[in-house]
């Protein structure tokens, strides 16, 4: 093949030429590599992560049998083999087997009782010894919890206490012991243990397990959809022989581990896209440089008689040699750099280059890039002008124009989220490969608008001296070469922009995402498994908040967050954003404040009062009463006076120290309970005779002179006429100050447009209406997602409990420490530590170090554009230098010359690079709703420079070119 | 039988000028067999009409046949077949069609290969075309390691390897001295009579002429006149278009023509003959330049090759000197030291007493901006910049006033091309706008390789006078590299450089 060998000898005797095209290429497919090892190392460790943080009796894959073997046609060896046998394929590592009688009497003792294969290593020996290896006449026991018990068994001995070891995976089968639970009570050996003469034993019914644990590093995020398969087909292999046969595994978590972990992995083809578009269009670059050379190989060999077929295979050849070999550099340096990024992120390096590189689908997409890379190459080399309506117009220019298509095409389907890129539709892959095509089209175009710029550039240095009039009139007349430098320059200074921009976004989401959800250094809220209130805990400490649940029911009902909060706290509340809103914080308190903050009104208890005695004269059915008492540390307290019929009383009820000091703003009339059991059971059919309703009249004191009644109370002067049902409580109470007044509320655009006239909007909260008057609209407040409503929190309380007394507290605490408080009994989550959870997520970690390396990548891409450029600029022009030369143009003006056009382009591609970066970084932004750890960014995320680094970047990338640009034109004579 | 049929041919260039007509109505037969040399100023078209011929371009109008095909419609592989069968092609600029990578045997055997004959063959014809051209010895080397003339003789054998039926030839001997022009023209013939091929050469060469079966003259695009062994008979072109020949006409505009029995007179109006400048006779003056015991060795180890050693010379002011010799001797490294573009292994060159051997590389150049001018072939000038820009920058350079560059390219007769860019002029034209660059700047030392090297007669005479000229009214030392009689005869002086520092 003539051709061929005609191409090899001209690589062997250009190496030197060839080697700075297949830099740019060799880094371009080594970025794409990296990015692909990158996600999967990424993957896994969400997945080592989601799984080490499963409960260790979870993180395993199990068998169960559960039954009485007097009823199973298996023995327990059969079992066990059934089990072992099916089990060991899984995770390809042995099970151990574990069995229990929970909660038995053996030999008098009430125990729970059986045993574990390797007992040893899942305990830690508190008092004794461990027992010995069990055997069917002499079964050695260890206890563990409980108090000291021992089956009056002749086989079998407690010889030691101990505990479980923390990670053992025998929860599910041990619950753990306690003071009133039953002592636990091990043999070591399952196999013995099960021969050992237990009275009746196969007539009760038992627990076998076989476990093998899923230890942290063992099982990889490639290793999960087989996993799945195995267990599937362990379980059937199981239920086959004994129905009775359970298999469990984590598969759940492993599902959503994958969804979550895909939703990064996707989203990676951000800048997989950039990369390959920068490979492209530096193969492009690269190709006009090598198109000179071409062009005179062509006319040689056109005159030597090759047919276009021999031409182009002398190029093919060329080009697919230069192309291969530097792709499969690329890639190995891609693989070693990703194994780099995989260890720093803490997955296997290798493994993930294993399943990421080395698999039929990526030698696939390596070949089909490589072979795109050469064929976008050969075009270029090739590709003369299209004339087209009289616009003349190049290869990048229908590149550029179908780019331009496919993003139409692309943001006319839609937003792309978490979901979209978990179900990996198409419509994702597309949108996340919008950055790439923007960046190229907005690079054609700073291109095709450099033109002019270069002839104004031209006519107003023509005064200048002669280097920089030549040098501008060779931007100006010549500038195809110097379009394509620009094109390049702009999509590698643009796709490192787009990484600077889009991490500092990320990294900026994750301190925003820690603030709003956790708007104060600290928020503590009550524990549900403690149920100790905030007011009870940490009484007068922090800012109160009221977080609730309601729904309007204008526009088909919609639900939304109530926030509450001091009006004066909203402007130092953490993580507001401006764009929440057109107002300010300082705005929105303004006019959420009420000119004199209400307080429910009533009559102070003494701060010293240890019980409280209420004269009071009831004519009529009897009633219950009882005083609610607002205390001074913001909850209420009620205080029962018990239930009490007609005559004279003087009720005394003791007042807790809460209450000492607080203030009785209602008296709660109830039907009595008897009453209302009795009226519940006639209501079943009872025969008795009730009455279905307490009526009668109250007198009290002056202090509830001027109270008002609700739900069936009515007030005339001293008398308080009741009637009172189990429909509900009726109340006594003062007149209150927001008595028929709306609240003010701020709230969001969809509540906003649901209100009616003047603003007027029913809030349903906790069974409760409260008119609320919207004075502002907010689409977001921190801590809240969704449609909300946020109020001042006394405005709120007081008018909240006007309607409902004692209803409406306080649920939360957002304090301003510098330290966590020490308050056991209540949850208390923290700003810092939320922010570094997200920033310690490893897909976060990921995604940021890949746009890291990325941006610096695409800065030394550039650089090699530049020396691209001016080392190409020399060679070529050889003879015109040298004729400037002849004329007594001196070395230093001749490599000013060459210097000032680099310049000019790095200049103008700096500019250019800077605003696609900057509109790709919006786009994706606005677009790819999707957090760092790929999740759905709450704020959404909003676009972030890092102007400093960004600088420092661009600063660099000019002394590196320059520095790059000196040396190659420093031997110029 | 016809072996080339062109008839009425057009070929017009757009250009951001404007455009550019480079054949008008041209037509030309050639029979099978015969050798034809065409002759015509730079820009009269004959490149144009080669690159027709190779199917390299297409006319704007007009038919043109080769044998049995029609050049206007072949496309694609009929077209390759053409190329690669029919034709065989030399180019003016041999070192841009021979292939760097490659050996002289491969290049000779590259077309062979290409068609498909075996390696063994094509090894073997390569071999024995390069032993018929004498440089069987040499077959190993690259094109960068022969001298000019091997180079030529090279692309030759490379062009005839395959037996075509049409050899065209593009000023093959453009780049050569006298001696190896002579060689390669009997080459040509001898090479082309023993295959029987029939042989086109463009040329602006008169000794060319002897080999020729017939000549052609091309003027303005279209043939103008016509030789078979006596004297030339003028063409009458469609239309009646004639051309008076130049040293008729001189430098008028206008003539009258008188309708006599037996012919047509021409009167020539207000005649202004073109005076033929004679060579100076002022005296020469101080010394401009000299070179004292200057050696020069290319290479390094055993690849060294000595150009020359121990030569001195002196160059005076006010005079014209010729340097000359063969291809090889070393005539334009002798240019580029004394300018100061190349330095010597041993010796010194001095100008205007300065020694350069003590100027670093920023000095020389400052001394060839203020002294010095050097007319290169014209093939490396900025091909962007317009031919009046180009002269411009050289004079801003210098520090001189833009004004001096319309009379100089009007000197060169180049004022109706003053505002084409380089890239769009011919080789001849460019070669003039090199030596119109170099008398407006009026340097002390006036250096020019080869400056008529693609140039007809006439205007390398009108060059030889404005050069004899220049040296006489402004006293400029004028050193010419050259193997043109023409320049040679308006030279005062002769260095034969093989003579002196072999």
């Amino acid at each position: 093949m003539v051709p061929i060998r005609l191409a090899v000898v001209r690589l062997r005797a250009h190496v030197q030429r060839n080697v700075l095209a297949a830099i740019g290429i060799a880094v371009g497919a080594g970025i794409l590599a990296m990015t692909a090892v990158g996600a999967v190392a990424v993957q896994d460790r969400a997945a080592q992560r989601a799984l080490a943080g499963l409960q260790p009796s979870d993180r395993a894959v199990q068998a169960v049998w559960s039954g009485v073997p007097a009823q199973s046609s298996l023995s327990y060896p059969q079992l066990d083999r059934l089990a072992r046998g099916a089990l060991e394929p899984v995770l390809h590592h042995p099970a151990f087997a574990v069995e229990v009688f929970r909660q038995a009497t053996w030999g008098g003792a009430f125990v729970n009782l059986g045993a574990v294969d390797g007992l040893s290593r899942w305990l830690v020996l508190r008092s004794g010894r461990l027992p010995h290896a069990c055997t069917p006449h002499d079964c050695e026991l260890v206890q563990i919890g409980g108090r000291p018990a021992a089956p009056k068994l002749p086989f079998l001995h407690v010889v030691g206490r101990a505990t479980f070891r923390s990670g053992a995976p025998l929860s599910a089968y041990f619950s753990a012991a306690g003071a009133n639970r039953p002592p636990i009570l091990l043999a070591d050996g399952v196999s013995a243990f099960a021969r050992t003469p237990l009275p009746d034993a196969p007539l009760i019914a038992r627990t076998y397990g076989w476990v093998v644990p899923l230890a942290p590093g063992s099982i990889h995020d490639w290793d999960l959809a087989a996993l799945g398969a195995r267990i599937d087909r362990a379980q059937s292999q199981l239920e086959e022989r004994s129905d009775i046969f359970s298999v469990s595994a984590p598969l759940d978590t492993i599902a959503s581990v994958r969804a979550t972990s895909r939703v990064a992995g996707e989203r990676l083809l951000v800048l997989g896209g950039d990369a390959a578009v920068l490979l492209l269009g530096f193969a492009v670059l690269a190709s006009t440089r090598l198109r000179r050379d071409y062009d005179a190989t062509r006319r040689r060999l056109t005159w030597f008689g090759a047919g276009r077929g021999q031409v182009l295979l002398v190029a093919a050849a060329e080009v697919a040699a230069i192309t291969v070999v530097s792709s499969v550099i690329g890639w190995i340096a891609g693989s070693g750099a990703g194994a780099l990024l995989a260890r720093h992120l803490g997955a296997p390096g290798w493994l993930a280059v294993d399943h990421s590189l080395f698999t039929v689908r990526a030698f696939g997409i390596a070949a089909a890039l490589a072979a795109l890379t050469a064929l976008v190459m050969l075009a270029a080399l090739r590709l003369e002008k299209i004339a087209f309506g009289g616009v003349t117009l190049t290869a990048a220019d229908v590149a550029a124009l179908g780019a331009l298509a496919a993003i139409l095409l692309a943001l006319a389907r839609g937003k792309t989220d978490t979901s979209t890129l978990a179900s990996s539709g198409g419509t994702g892959i597309v949108l996340l490969l919008l950055p790439g095509l923007v960046l190229f089209v907005l690079a054609v175009a700073a291109a095709r608008l450099l033109a002019p710029l270069l002839r104004a550039l031209e006519w107003a240095g023509r005064r200048g001296p002669p280097p920089l009039r030549l040098a501008l009139l060779s931007l100006a007349r010549s500038p195809g070469a110097v379009l394509l430098s620009v094109v390049f320059f702009v999509l590698s200074v643009g796709v490192a922009l787009f990484a600077f921009s889009y991490r500092a976004t990320l990294e900026r989401g994750e301190v925003e995402q820690a603030r709003y959800a956790v708007p104060a250094p600290y928020v503590l809220q009550e524990d549900l498994s403690k149920l100790v209130t905030v007011q009870q805990a940490a009484p007068h400490l922090g800012t109160p908040v009221l977080r609730d649940q309601g729904y309007v029911t204008a526009d088909r009902g919609i639900d939304f967050t109530l926030l509450a909060l001091p009006a004066a706290t909203i402007p130092h509340v953490d993580g507001w954003r401006s764009d929440f809103s057109s107002l300010t914080p300082r705005a929105l308190a303004q006019l959420l404040a009420p000119p004199v903050t209400p307080r429910l009104r009533g009559f102070d208890l003494p701060a010293n009062a240890t019980h409280l005695t209420l004269p009071l004269t009831v004519s009529g059915d009897r009633v219950g009463i009882q005083l609610n008492v607002l205390d001074r540390r913001g909850d209420f307290t009620l205080l029962a006076l018990g239930e009490l019929g007609r005559g004279t009383h003087a009720p005394s009820v003791r007042v807790p120290p809460e209450a000492r000091g607080g203030r009785v703003v209602a008296v709660r009339l109830s039907f009595p309970q008897t009453a209302a059991f009795v009226a519940g059971h006639r209501e079943s059919g009872t025969a008795l005779s009730v009455n279905d309703a307490s009526v009668g009249t109250l007198r009290l004191d002056r202090r509830f002179a001027g109270w008002i009644g609700t739900n069936g109370v009515h007030v005339r002067g001293a008398s308080v006429r009741y009637v009172v049902n189990r429909a509900s409580d009726s109340i006594l109470r003062p007149s209150e100050p927001l008595e028929g007044v709306p609240v003010p509320v701020v709230v969001s655009p969809d509540l906003a447009r649901a209100a009616g006239a003047g603003g007027l909007l029913p809030l349903h909260v906790e069974d409760e209406t409260v008119e609320g008057r919207i004075v502002g609209i907010a689409r977001r407040f921190p801590s809240v997602d969704g449609d909300l409503v946020v109020a001042d929190l006394p405005t709120w309380l007081t008018a909240a409990n006007t309607i409902e007394p004692g209803t409406a507290t306080a649920g939360e605490v957002w304090l301003d420490a510098r330290k966590p408080p020490h308050i056991p009994s209540l949850a208390i989550v923290s700003q810092r530590a939320t922010e570094a959870a997200l920033r310690g997520d490893p897909l976060a970690r990921g995604s940021l170090a890949l746009l890291l390396a990325a941006a610096v990548v695409g800065l030394v891409l550039a650089a090699v554009g530049v020396l691209l450029g001016v080392v190409g600029d020399r060679r070529d022009e050889t003879g015109e230098l040298f004729d400037l030369s002849a004329q007594g143009v001196t070395p230093a003006q001749l490599r000013r010359h060459l210097l000032l056009r680099a310049l000019a382009v790095a200049v103008v591609g700096i500019g250019g690079g800077i605003a696609a970066g900057a509109v790709v970084s919006a786009l994706v932004v606005a677009v790819v709703s999707v957090t760092a750890g790929a999740g759905t960014p709450l704020p959404p995320l909003a676009l972030a420079f890092d102007w400093p680094l960004v600088l420092v970047a661009l600063a660099c990338l000019l002394a590196g070119s320059a520095a790059a640009a000196g040396v190659a034109v420093r031997r110029l004579r | 039988m016809t072996a080339v049929q062109a008839t009425d041919l057009f070929r017009i260039y757009p250009s951001a000028e404007g455009a550019a007509a480079a054949l008008q109505g041209l037509t030309l037969e050639v029979e099978e067999g015969e050798l034809v040399v065409v002759f015509g100023p730079s820009g009269s078209g004959k490149s144009t009409l080669l690159r027709i011929l190779a199917g390299l371009d297409r006319p704007s109008a007009g038919t043109v046949r080769v044998f049995e095909h029609d050049l206007r419609t072949l496309r694609g592989r009929a077209l390759a077949d053409y190329r690669s069968r029919t034709l065989g092609y030399a180019d003016q600029h041999y070192g841009r069609a021979l292939a760097p990578e490659l050996t002289a045997r491969e290049l000779v055997a590259l077309r062979l290969d290409l068609l498909g004959v075996g390696s063994a063959e094509s090894g073997r014809t390569a071999d024995r075309l390069l032993e018929r051209v004498g440089l069987a010895e040499k077959r190993d080397a690259r094109p960068g390691e022969l001298s000019g003339g091997q180079q030529q003789r090279v692309a030759l054998c490379a062009a005839l390897s395959h037996r075509p039926r049409l050899f065209i030839a593009d000023e093959p001997t453009g780049e050569l001295d006298a001696a190896n022009a002579a060689e390669i023209y009997t080459l040509i013939r001898e090479l082309s009579h023993e295959a029987g091929v029939t042989t086109l050469v463009v040329s602006h060469d008169p000794e060319s002429a002897a080999v020729a079966d017939r000549v052609v003259q091309i003027r303005d695009g279209r043939v103008s006149s016509e030789r078979r062994g006596g004297g030339d008979d003028a063409v009458v072109n469609r239309g009646g278009w004639i051309r008076i020949p130049e040293e008729l006409l001189g430098r008028t505009t206008r003539a009258r023509l008188e309708p006599k029995p037996g012919g047509v007179f021409v009167h020539t109006v207000a005649a202004e003959a073109l005076e033929s400048a004679a060579p100076s006779e002022a005296q020469p003056g101080a010394v401009v330049a000299e070179a004292v015991g200057l050696a020069k060795v290319h290479g390094r180890g055993p690849r060294a090759t000595e150009v020359f050693h121990d030569l001195s010379l002196a160059f005076a002011g006010g005079a014209f000197s010729a340097i000359t010799g063969p291809s090889g001797t070393g005539k334009s490294t002798l240019l580029h030291l004394l300018a100061g573009l190349d330095r010597p292994t041993a010796g010194d060159v001095r100008v205007l007493g300065t020694p350069l051997s003590g100027l670093d590389d920023t000095g020389l150049a400052l001394l060839r901006r203020s002294s010095i001018g050097l007319v290169t072939q014209g093939t490396d000038l900025v091909p962007f910049l317009t031919a009046r820009e180009t002269v411009e920058l050289a004079l801003a350079l210098r520090g001189h006033e833009a004004g001096g560059a319309a009379p100089a390219l009007a000197a060169v007769g180049l004022a109706e091309l003053a505002d084409q860019r380089v890239a769009r002029l011919s080789m001849g034209e460019r070669q003039r706008v090199a030596i119109a660059r170099a008398l407006a700047a009026k340097p002390a030392l006036l250096l020019a390789d080869e400056p008529t090297a693609r140039l007809d007669e006439a205007n390398a005479r009108a060059v030889g006078a404005l050069f004899a000229e220049l040296a006489r009214t402004t006293g400029t030392a004028i050193v010419c590299a050259t193997h043109d009689p023409v320049l040679i005869e308006h030279s005062q002086v002769e260095f034969p450089l093989a003579t002196l520092g072999a």
